[in-house]
């Protein structure tokens, strides 16, 4: 039986299932009694409204009321929703996620309350600036054979202004990576800093946009055409640049560009790998709405691990034929 | 008689852009040569260890040892010095498949820390020839085209030669089974 085998992921938790499914209950339960409390809520605030819209004997009465029915959901979303699935949420990962995971790969831990943190995120130069705002949750990290790694979700947003048509200024987040960051160490030793990076301008600009990338510096042609045409490279020393990206590699990054979609962008330096591999969806998260033991809903992390923990092989970072041990 | 002469300043700017452009282009190839050069003489420090360790668990593979060595003095002070390197790679490989007779050679810490040093030199020696390479290219594309190509005659440039395989190592592998 595989070690990605739906029934043997579900046979490692059959003990932990029964207690999560009743938390479950437990909370859906709370969910419909709190359902019954927010209607209580809104018809309240209506009453709270039209009293106040009488005493006052204008419609500024109805503020009364939105304000009683705003505070009164808040309240009741916080008590009866928010926490609860808060609270099932932190079971279903501390413990269906950390049991499968420790199933898989024995040498990997999860937390899920941790992540790659803003000042690793930053250091790794794979974007221009630091983030503004920054948010981290479901942090693998340990030993898959040979590599040490680990890898969470992120979500790093750039702070911005504009001025709206008033000639107020406004200010807005804008997303720079959301997604999975992953960092491991890397089977050579190396001393500079190799980038690779979507070739967004001889994708959109062709033969024009070769040139440009030019401009850029440090820029390194390889020979797989397939790679080139994905990724532009750069790095200081050509040499090195061909030491770690070896024509094997350079297949290796176009399958796995292939295979996670457009956007990946991986840097090589202190001898390690890191990947931003963009993901909208949220990982790693039990379905409140879905039975505990349910088959998809473990399919589907079984799936999101694989995704992550295949990319050692993918990069074939076991193979430790070089000085680094 | 102001426009010749700013016609003639701007030919006079072009002509010193390609003529920089070439001799950048040629230093970084020259640059790329030289780092072969470096690892290839890392290659060749570790050869005698490599014997060394050989010798003392397969004394009867003494043909193989003697071929590596003398691959290796060869290339010193060959004129040919890269087609020398060629036979040290081969005759080091046939010393590296000796190790497969010889359990405890194959499991001697000094000679897997040789074997893994090689393979990192091989790496290096790798990478070195396709940045060697890819400056050639560099080098061919600006001497073959246009308008590069009047430049180059004008100055004398030549298309450089890349690093190739030898036929030899380009065909498949024979196994007798």
């Amino acid at each position: 039986m595989s070690r990605w085998d739906i029934d043997r992921a579900l046979a490692t938790v059959a003990n932990e299932l029964q207690g999560l499914e009743q938390i479950r209950q437990e909370v859906l339960a709370e969910r419909a009694k709190g359902k019954q409390k927010l209607i209580f809520v809104i018809a309240g605030a209506l009453v709270v409204a039209l009293f106040a819209m009488a005493m006052a004997g204008n419609p500024l009465g109805l503020l009364a009321g939105v304000a009683v029915g705003l505070i009164g959901g808040l309240i009741i979303n916080h008590i009866y929703f928010a926490k609860g699935a808060s609270r099932y949420q932190s079971m279903f990962k501390n413990q269906f996620i950390s049991k499968v995971v420790k199933a898989i790969e024995p040498g990997m831990n999860y937390d899920p309350h941790q992540g790659i943190s803003k000042g690793t995120f930053s250091q790794s130069g794979l974007f221009s600036s630091s983030p503004d705002r920054y948010s981290c949750e479901d942090l693998f990290h340990g030993k898959i054979g040979e590599t040490d790694l680990m890898f969470s979700e992120v979500h790093a947003e750039d702070r911005r202004t504009r001025r709206n048509s008033d000639g107020k200024t406004q200010t807005y987040y804008v997303t720079i990576f959301k997604g999975i960051f992953f960092i491991a160490d890397f089977h050579k030793h190396f001393r500079s800093t190799v980038s690779v990076e979507p070739d967004l301008a001889e994708r959109h600009l062709g033969w024009i946009g070769k040139k440009l990338q030019k401009l850029g510096g440090n820029l390194q042609k390889l020979e797989n055409p397939e790679f080139e045409k994905m990724y532009v490279v750069r790095g200081k020393d050509p040499v090195e640049a061909r030491y770690i990206l070896t024509p094997s590699m350079q297949g290796r990054l176009v399958e796995l560009g292939k295979r996670v979609g457009n956007g990946l962008k991986v840097v090589f330096r202190d001898s390690q790998v890191y990947l931003a591999i963009p993901n909208k969806e949220d990982w790693f998260e039990g379905n409140l709405h879905k039975p505990a033991g349910d088959r998809n809903q473990a399919a589907k992390l079984l799936s999101e691990l694989k995704s992550c923990f295949i990319i050692v092989d993918e990069l074939d970072l076991n193979t430790r034929i070089w000085t680094k041990e | 008689m102001k426009g010749i002469l700013i016609a003639l300043g701007i030919l006079v700017l072009i002509v010193i852009l390609y003529y920089n452009g070439f001799i950048s282009r040629r230093n970084a190839m020259r640059n790329a040569f030289a780092s072969i050069d470096v690892q290839l003489k890392k290659r060749w420090d570790l050869i005698p260890n490599l014997v060394q360790t050989v010798k003392g668990f397969a004394k009867h593979e003494k043909d193989v040892m003697e071929s590596v060595i003398a691959a290796r003095n060869a290339a010193a002070g060959s004129k040919q010095r890269f087609d020398c390197e060629e036979a040290i790679s081969a005759e080091t490989s046939r010393l590296l498949a000796v190790a497969e007779s010889y359990p405890e050679l194959k499991s001697n810490e000094q000679f897997l820390l040789l074997q893994r040093n090689l393979t990192e030199v091989e790496s290096q020696i790798s990478a070195s020839r396709r940045a060697y390479n890819a400056s050639v290219t560099a080098w061919n594309e600006g001497v073959e085209a246009f308008p590069g190509v009047l430049f180059a005659s004008a100055f004398n440039f030549e298309r450089a030669d890349w690093f190739e395989a030898r036929s030899e190592e380009r065909g498949n592998v024979e196994v007798s089974l």
